[in-house]
């Protein structure tokens, strides 16, 4: 154990993490650099193609330290996105120390910060590297500054490194050896081991990554899982070499894998504790947390048929994503489909393309909704997670809604803009600092709806590219919400109502109106679309119905050309949903979301 | 040209033999023009004498080879390009060729497409001699400055000469060739064009919309800007005044875009919507047969080489299922005023088409869109102008 460290690299987006994970891998000669491919640590595609981390990897590496003993270092991988901060808490839970790495041109981020924070949190000693000095934009005497004066870590103990170049490998293979702690645990104490992560293998089943921190798990053994109750028997432990190697137990302090022929990630989630299921400890580690949705939208079949598979392909990915959730749902206009609960928007689109990609169905989206909580005349308080189950206004007292604290770190020119974007978020001003020459923090209540969308984006746009965000859920708060119904010849088309501010309702609906008349197709007859809050039509516009078509000859030659055109044509309104008799295209579902923020 | 290329005759002989026509409409397609239309996407253009000669060698070997010989023949068109630039001794050797190979003794149209600007005395003559009688005359519009527009090489006053021609000529079954919607085109002008039609007392009226097809010079101006499609309103007015001063002139519109005095339609196309068996030869003509539908290959070298390989290439070679025929009986069916009987075609296909169809048929009444009587269904006035759209529906 004494031999052993635990760590992980944690860091802003794009600062080079992944890459100096693949440097330490080579530099121990943990995976021969023929073999190398670069980000190996990334073990999806998607990830890949998205050049985002999601799933972790813990990798076993070998060290000789400066003292000439060999030394095991178990790096511990960690997504840097803000929708998968439970996750990461679990990755920190399993180490004693990190490596934070910052780069040297852009200097401290939003996530740099809120990654530090959790990692003080867990009491992790860190190392922090800046890294990318190679680059000609790179400023490592001002970064170390930051780092002072934002993060509080003495600059000298800042180490400089190129993970491209290879430069400074060592230095930091030597630090992690000499500054971060071994880890501590009793190994004669019943079993006590952190479920990290986890994955799922068609022949093992689920695959969990562990740390242990008491007592030996070894093949063979009944365990059982403390917040899930479920109990099985080991069939393999080992180390991550990168590849999966068995080895006969793993120990107090390491950190490795089992697999128990476990076929649901239910019965084994991310956070909890695996005990003995003969002498089981007497507590679990702390910090289990039963992963929480924060984003809701409903996904459905475009074409109605292909329910089956929808379903299919949501059970499946759930397989590996234990933050997933989803329950049948019904639309009067959309027919069957899921509520479907992600961590946030991210994970939301990577769900919706990988079921379009592996199950091949085409999806129709509904627009992102939070949960909010009602207080009923009734003196009822309810959830609800979808804009059309919520009950009429005048049922309504009043309404709450999730908050964010959220922390934004820009250059000082675009702090104005900044302000003018999280205001015009219903944002509230807490806080603003100038933490560097041209580096300002602010800090802003936003209601989690108004960041659903594309306030990430548009804070890019507004800041040139240089801002960074980052939010933590604080809870609800009330506020004047209210919910647009909008009509389609006078049917309510539930899919397409949405929650909005009170004092934005008027624009919005007739924003969101003027939209459908530009993409719903003239249909045989007129076409009224109304923007309703409640019985109340705020807008409206028509569409007048088609008149004619082109006249066109139609002989010998043109027969059959003519039926394959008008075939494709009705293959193209097929594409759309039939809603009472009005073709609507899925572009009209996500044009309210679009038209969310103007 | 298509991938499937099966030999043209083979399943032809197999046709022959399995279900020979009680008698066939027959289309000859010349391709040959003075000078290409911009807007035009049929088969034709400027073609030397040689080119000439080797596609009417081409032509004749294609008839010759035909396994529907001796066949009784109602109907025959000649259209292009512009079949009246042939020369007239041809003409006379392609329908002697026709009288040998086919019955031709009980026709009843005989139609040949001209052109205002080249028409003579003695290509009418001839035609005359030969045996059309009926001309359809492309006329298009009798504003100068719209037919240049056009990339016609007539004028409004060569229409009126023509006209008088075929009169003189003795030809008592005339068609025009009438376009609307034409670029910068407005409704006072279009109303014109229609009122000179009118003065020249044709027997027939073809009205079409200037359609912008791919691959067309037009089409390029159009992508490119320097071509505003026309506006739809607009067109819109047009073919409502065409249609009602049509009517109160005694012509009946029999088809969407096909306008008749009494017992003056044109069978040969009457054929087409009824699905009765037509014979095409020449590059891009098309035929129908038992079921089976074929055109030949729209590229002219191609056509042309098949004399030496004995098999005309085809583009379009097809036998639907009958769920997919009945689609595009309906399609046919529904652009004619007489419409369908709908026992009739479900007898025909083998399905009920009362049920299969019973949704869009009682949606479309609703609209007012179409109208039935027991089982006989035709499109309204107003649902003739949606025809597309609604014949869509029935397809599959």
């Amino acid at each position: 154990m004494t031999a052993t460290r635990n760590f992980c690299i944690i860091a802003h987006i794009d600062h080079g993490k992944s890459t100096l994970a693949d440097r330490l891998l080579e530099k121990t000669g943990t995976l021969g650099s023929r073999a190398m491919r670069n980000q190996v640590l990334d073990k999806m595609d998607l990830e890949r193609e998205r050049g985002i981390t999601i799933k972790m990897a813990a990798v076993h590496l070998t060290h000789s330290g400066a003292d000439g003993s060999e030394y095991t270092l178990n790096l511990i991988d960690t997504p840097g996105h803000v929708d998968f901060t439970y996750e990461v808490s679990r990755s920190l839970a399993a180490c004693e120390g990190a490596l934070l790495v910052v780069d040297a041109a852009q200097g401290v981020e939003a996530q740099t910060l809120a990654n530090v924070n959790l990692a003080l949190s867990h009491n992790l000693t860190i190392i922090p590297v800046i890294n990318k000095i190679d680059l000609p934009a790179a400023d490592p005497e001002r970064v170390k500054k930051e780092i002072e004066e934002t993060l509080l870590i003495d600059s000298s103990e800042c180490l400089l490194a190129s993970a491209k170049e290879g430069i400074g490998i060592e230095e930091i293979l030597n630090a992690i050896v000499e500054r971060i702690p071994p880890p501590t645990g009793d190994i004669e104490a019943p079993l006590r081991g952190l479920i990290f992560d986890s994955h799922f293998d068609p022949y093992l089943g689920i695959i969990a990554y562990i740390r242990v921190f008491d007592g030996v798990i070894k093949q063979g053994m009944k365990v059982r899982m403390m917040a899930s109750q479920h109990e099985a028997e080991v069939s393999g432990v080992g180390v991550f070499g990168p590849g999966m190697e068995s080895t006969e137990d793993l120990c107090s302090g390491n950190v490795g894998f089992m697999h128990a022929a476990i076929k649901s990630i239910g019965q084994c989630q991310v956070g909890d504790t695996i005990t003995s299921a003969l002498t089981p400890a007497s507590a679990p580690l702390a910090g289990y947390r039963k992963v929480k949705p924060m984003v809701y939208c409903g996904l459905y079949p475009v074409d109605s048929d292909q329910f089956p598979e929808l379903r299919e392909g949501l059970g499946r990915l759930q397989l590996n994503d234990a933050a997933l959730s989803f329950e049948p749902e019904t639309s009067a206009a959309l027919g069957f489909g899921f509520r479907c609960g992600f961590l946030g928007l991210l994970h939301s689109e990577i769900i919706q393309e990988r079921l379009e990609r592996e199950s091949g169905v085409s999806l129709v989206a509904t627009s992102p909704s939070v949960i909010y909580r009602l207080n009923l005349k009734n003196g009822s308080v309810q959830s609800y997670d979808n804009p059309s189950s919520w009950p009429n206004r005048g049922d309504i007292s009043s309404v709450e809604e999730p908050y964010v604290d959220a922390t934004i770190i820009t250059p000082n020119q675009y702090v104005g803009s900044c302000m003018e974007l999280c205001n015009d978020r219903r944002g509230t001003f807490k806080h603003m600092e100038y933490t560097g020459p041209d580096r300002v923090v602010l800090r802003y209540k936003l209601p989690l709806a108004e960041i659903l969308l594309d306030f990430f984006d548009s804070l890019k746009s507004h800041t040139r590219g240089y801002a960074s965000f980052d939010y933590d859920w604080i809870g609800y708060h009330e506020g004047k919400l209210v919910k647009l119904d909008i009509r389609i010849n006078n049917e309510p088309v539930d899919a397409l109502s949405f929650i909005t501010h009170k004092d934005r309702a008027f624009n919005r609906g007739k924003a969101l109106v003027k939209r459908l008349k530009g993409i719903l197709p003239r249909q045989l007859f007129d076409i009224r679309l109304q923007a309703a809050l409640g019985q109340k039509v705020i807008a409206a516009e028509k569409i007048p119905a088609l008149r004619k078509n082109v006249v066109a000859k139609c002989y010998g030659g043109d027969v059959s050309r003519k039926r394959k055109l008008l075939a494709k044509q009705k293959e193209g309104k097929k594409r759309m949903k039939s809603i009472g008799r009005v073709d609507i295209p899925q572009e009209a579902f996500l044009s309210v979301l679009k038209v969310g923020n103007e | 040209m298509s991938e499937l290329s099966p030999n043209a005759r083979f399943f032809q002989t197999k046709l022959a033999k399995k279900c020979p026509p009680l008698n066939l409409g027959i289309y000859i397609h010349i391709p040959f023009c003075v000078e290409k239309c911009p807007y035009c996407d049929f088969i034709s253009g400027p073609i030397g004498r040689s080119q000439q000669d080797n596609y009417l060698e081409a032509l004749r070997f294609e008839i010759l080879e035909s396994p529907f010989h001796n066949i009784p023949v109602e109907t025959l068109f000649f259209g292009g390009g512009t079949p009246s630039e042939m020369q007239s001794h041809r003409i006379a050797e392609l329908m002697q060729l026709l009288h040998d190979c086919f019955d031709l003794s009980q026709i009843k149209e005989a139609t040949i497409e001209c052109n205002p600007g080249t028409l003579t005395f003695e290509n009418l003559a001839c035609f005359d001699q030969a045996g059309f009688n009926r001309i359809s005359l492309g006329a298009q519009s009798f504003n100068d400055a719209h037919l240049r527009g056009l990339g016609r090489i007539h004028t409004a006053e060569n229409i009126f000469e023509a006209h008088e021609m075929i009169c003189r000529s003795g030809f008592q079954n005339v068609n025009l060739d009438l376009m609307f919607g034409l670029i910068d085109q407005t409704l006072e002008e279009f109303k014109s064009d229609l009122d000179y039609s009118l003065t020249l007392e044709p027997q027939h009226l073809s009205l079409y919309h200037l359609t912008i097809e791919k691959g067309t010079p037009y089409f390029d101006r159009v992508q490119s800007g320097q071509l505003r499609p026309v506006d739809e309103n607009l067109a819109s007015q047009m073919l409502q005044h065409a249609c009602s001063k049509l009517t109160h002139a005694e012509y009946h519109q029999y088809e969407i875009s096909n306008f008749a005095l009494k017992d003056k339609q044109c069978q040969h196309n009457q054929r087409y919507w009824s699905n009765s068996a037509t014979l095409g030869f020449g590059v891009s003509a098309s035929s129908y047969i038992g079921g089976v539908r074929w055109t030949n290959t729209l590229v002219l070298n191609d056509y042309l080489t098949s004399t030496s390989s004995r098999c005309v290439p085809l583009e379009v070679f097809e036998k639907l299922n009958p769920r997919a025929a009945l689609g595009e009986e309906m399609m046919l069916g529904l652009r004619t005023d007489k419409g369908l009987d709908l026992d009739l075609v479900s007898e025909k296909y083998g399905l009920d088409a009362n049920s299969i169809f019973s949704k869009e048929l009682r949606e479309f009444e609703r609209l007012k869109l179409l109208s039935r009587h027991g089982p006989k269904i035709k499109l309204t006035r107003q649902g003739f102008f949606l025809a597309d759209s609604l014949c869509a529906e029935f397809l599959e």
